[in-house]
């Protein structure tokens, strides 16, 4: 059907809101990276100082030893690639579990859609508070009764800890894109599969989960965007300790503008956040197939 | 992103604000105060019996952490979500050096006779009143004030035969603590703040270093973190929480810490004076079986507590009708009649601001509480200008009172939060603050 300009018409002011909604803040974001500017320190004028709040995050002054934004890096890679794999797999077999009409397998679906509509502040406060407490925690009662004496899990193992949480919160999300795509399948490639004598294993991760994977590759790039964006509930858990160790790159351009009040230096690190999250986004985009499978 | 483009967007708004009046000249005054027993008495009691035609009060109560970085961004950025600031002498001094605190000098001359007398400024403690002025100018109203002092549970040190010395040193403290530890039946030898920040395990362990004759910078602004001072205060707090502390060290804010000592499952609690209420409440298990001690010495044997308090000032960016409602409430929640009416909801004094008026412990209900008396000869016998051993450019006792120690004093908690669960040796945790500290103060033009 030809374009008329009327058409353009109906579309723009949805373009409009995007590009003010999404643009405006990166564009101005870029320049605020380049000015040095402290909220806290008045007496010191706005100025404009090129790269240098990029190469203050950058620079490696003490070859070998890294500077804090790479351990950062470093961390927030982890806490998204474990996340998402744990997500994926466990996100799969719950979808495969799901994928039956059982009696009750509704409610079960409901239940455990469950945790994607809790708050993630929320649920980290109640984890960290009435679960992980090792003196008044289900964690810290639970080990007491059965002999054994609780770890300060967030602690000493706050990343392991992290991932947990981000799963539990994520998985959900996962379940329903993928479920999508189960359901999608055809009755009749499920019966032939019945009649050529597949078994369960066969039949889920040689010919369901290939037939699904441009939905899984959809669910990790959103899970990717949104997990690696996350914030709140390593700041009501962990809160990015101890010392630096859960600390991601959103947490510490948090704790740059409002811990150090350093809005330069913060709008530098969401910079630098935004185009790493882009690079990734776009290699997944490629990858998903915009073909149909051939049934 | 949306932070940092919030952030920056609000210092460019700003402005007074009218939108809060509705018709009729009615007022709306929003406040936040740091989560605790006592603000939120101050929520309740407001909600009940401050009645003003025309003036609406809304008071929320949020954790600390957050209730600074909130606030800090709002004066800084001339946001106009608060009408009333909440804050201590750290940020007083700062911000009403930038414009970001009304002078209230001008609101005390608009008051008539009575309504002066009836206020009665000095009867407020001065030390308190100084700590929020500059050149005699008040800025803000302190609300409650609080140093620090050692509370400890009498039960279990009768059950184990001690006895806590009137002046401690840390020495003692640590060897108390690990006597008093029995984590076969559940009991904590002492808690203290673990969770970071530089208001949070920031203050203790602050004066810690004061105590051991550390400092944090010499008289030329060079960092001297890596001192033998400063080694054996961080080696200390990482023993006492190690060897005798809570298992959960780095969750710990002192809301849990308090939790933990009123469950009697605790020997020793280092932490401010305004603590002691809570423990003396009615639903504490320890009620009447605390005992308290001043805060511990080393090398330096005075002057080792911390001098804090939570005041309120005014947005200077509110509206005038804004200001001058806020100005009435100020007043009112910082009057003698509020303790009153505080002591009337808790006569245990749980919800009773201490440490703002000398009046306080004069008054019956309060001055037979057993910790006021330690509660004032402490407070009288802060300092904040001389905090430490050596002479050092900067005033503060448990924080260096230049702006960059939020983001500073942070950090150092997170080196120390990583030193205490062994992630980081004492060397590296030493070396990254004194190079952060060396960084500042070259970053913010204070070291030539």
């Amino acid at each position: 059907m030809k374009r008329t300009s009327h058409d353009w018409a109906f579309v723009l002011p949805a373009i409009v809101v995007v590009a003010v909604m999404t643009q405006v803040p990166f564009v101005l974001t870029i320049v605020y990276s380049a000015l040095r500017w402290n909220l806290a320190r008045p007496d010191m004028p706005i100025i404009f100082s090129g790269l240098s709040n990029y190469i203050y995050f950058l620079r490696i002054p003490n070859f070998p030893e890294l500077p804090e934004f790479y351990t950062t890096l470093i961390q927030t890679i982890v806490i998204t690639l474990a996340s998402l794999t744990v997500c994926t797999v466990v996100g799969f077999l719950f979808s495969v579990l799901l994928d039956n009409k059982i009696p009750g397998v509704n409610i079960a679906r409901t239940l455990m859609l469950g945790p994607f509509f809790v708050m993630s502040t929320a649920s980290g406060v109640i984890w960290k508070t009435t679960i992980f407490n090792t003196t008044f925690g289900w964690y810290g009662v639970i080990m007491k009764a059965l002999g054994f004496a609780p770890v300060d899990l967030l602690s000493y193992y706050p990343i392991p800890v992290i991932v947990a949480l981000f799963s539990w919160q994520w998985i959900p999300f996962f379940v329903l894109v993928m479920l999508a795509g189960l359901q999608g399948i055809p009755m009749d490639l499920v019966d032939s599969m019945k009649i050529d004598g597949t078994n369960w294993v066969q039949s889920t991760f040689f010919v369901k989960l290939p037939m699904i994977g441009n939905h899984m590759r959809v669910a990790i790039m959103l899970g990717l965007i949104f997990i690696i964006k996350e914030f709140g509930l390593i700041l009501v858990t962990t809160a990015g300790g101890p010392g630096t160790r859960s600390y991601t790159l959103p947490y510490e351009v948090y704790m740059e503008v409002f811990n150090a009040s350093n809005v330069g230096r913060a709008a530098a690190l969401a910079t630098m956040t935004v185009l790493l999250t882009l690079v990734v986004v776009n290699i997944l985009y490629r990858s998903i197939q915009k073909r149909s499978s051939a049934y | 992103m949306c932070l940092v483009l919030a952030v920056g967007s609000f210092a460019f708004a700003g402005g007074s604000s009218e939108g809060a009046t509705s018709g009729g000249g009615a007022v709306t005054v929003n406040m936040a105060l740091p989560n605790n027993p006592i603000s939120q008495a101050l929520a309740k009691i407001a909600a009940e019996k401050y009645k003003v035609e025309g003036v609406t009060v809304n008071v929320a109560v949020l954790p600390e952490n957050d209730l600074r970085q909130r606030l800090t961004t709002e004066a800084s950025t001339g946001g106009t979500t608060y009408d009333i600031f909440v804050f201590g002498p750290y940020e007083a001094q700062t911000w009403a050096k930038n414009g970001w605190l009304s002078n209230m000098e001008p609101y005390f001359k608009g008051l008539s006779a009575d309504k002066l007398a009836w206020y009665d400024r000095p009867d407020q403690i001065q030390g308190m009143v100084q700590s929020l002025a500059i050149n005699g100018q008040s800025y803000a109203m302190p609300f409650y004030g609080e140093s620090s002092f050692i509370m400890y549970n009498k039960a279990l040190f009768a059950a184990k035969g001690l006895t806590m010395p009137e002046h401690p040193t840390w020495d003692q403290i640590y060897d108390l603590a690990k006597k008093v530890n029995d984590p076969a039946n559940g009991i904590v030898g002492m808690t203290m703040r673990g969770a970071p920040g530089w208001g949070m395990s920031g203050a203790p362990f602050v004066t810690m270093v004061n105590a051991f004759g550390g400092r944090f910078y010499d008289m030329q602004w060079k960092a001297t973190v890596d001192t033998p001072e400063q080694r054996a205060a961080w080696q200390m707090y990482k023993n006492i929480l190690r060897d005798a502390g809570q298992k959960d060290i780095l969750s710990y804010t002192y809301n849990e810490c308090i939790a933990l000592m009123k469950s009697g499952k605790c020997g020793i609690y280092y932490d401010a004076t305004s603590i002691a209420p809570p423990l003396e409440a009615a639903d504490s298990a320890i009620r009447g079986k605390v005992g308290y001690a001043f805060a511990p010495h080393e090398k330096l044997e005075t002057n080792t507590a911390w001098l804090w308090n939570w005041a309120m000032g005014l947005n200077p960016k509110s509206s005038d009708a804004k200001k001058k409602a806020a100005f009435d409430f100020i007043l009112w929640s910082t009057s003698k009649d509020y303790i009153k009416m505080s002591l009337e909801l808790d006569p245990s004094g749980a919800s009773t601001p201490p440490g703002s008026r000398s009046s306080t412990y004069t008054l019956p209900a309060y001055s037979s509480v057993p910790y006021a008396a330690l509660t004032l000869k402490t407070l009288q016998s802060m300092d904040f200008t001389h905090p430490t051993l050596q002479p050092v450019p900067y005033v503060g006792l448990q924080y260096i009172a230049i702006p960059e120690f939020a983001d500073a004093g942070t950090k150092m908690t997170q080196f120390l939060a990583d030193y205490v669960v062994d992630k980081i040796s004492l060397n590296d945790a030493i070396k990254q603050t004194n190079d952060l500290f060396n960084q500042v103060a070259k970053d913010g033009g204070y070291q030539k």
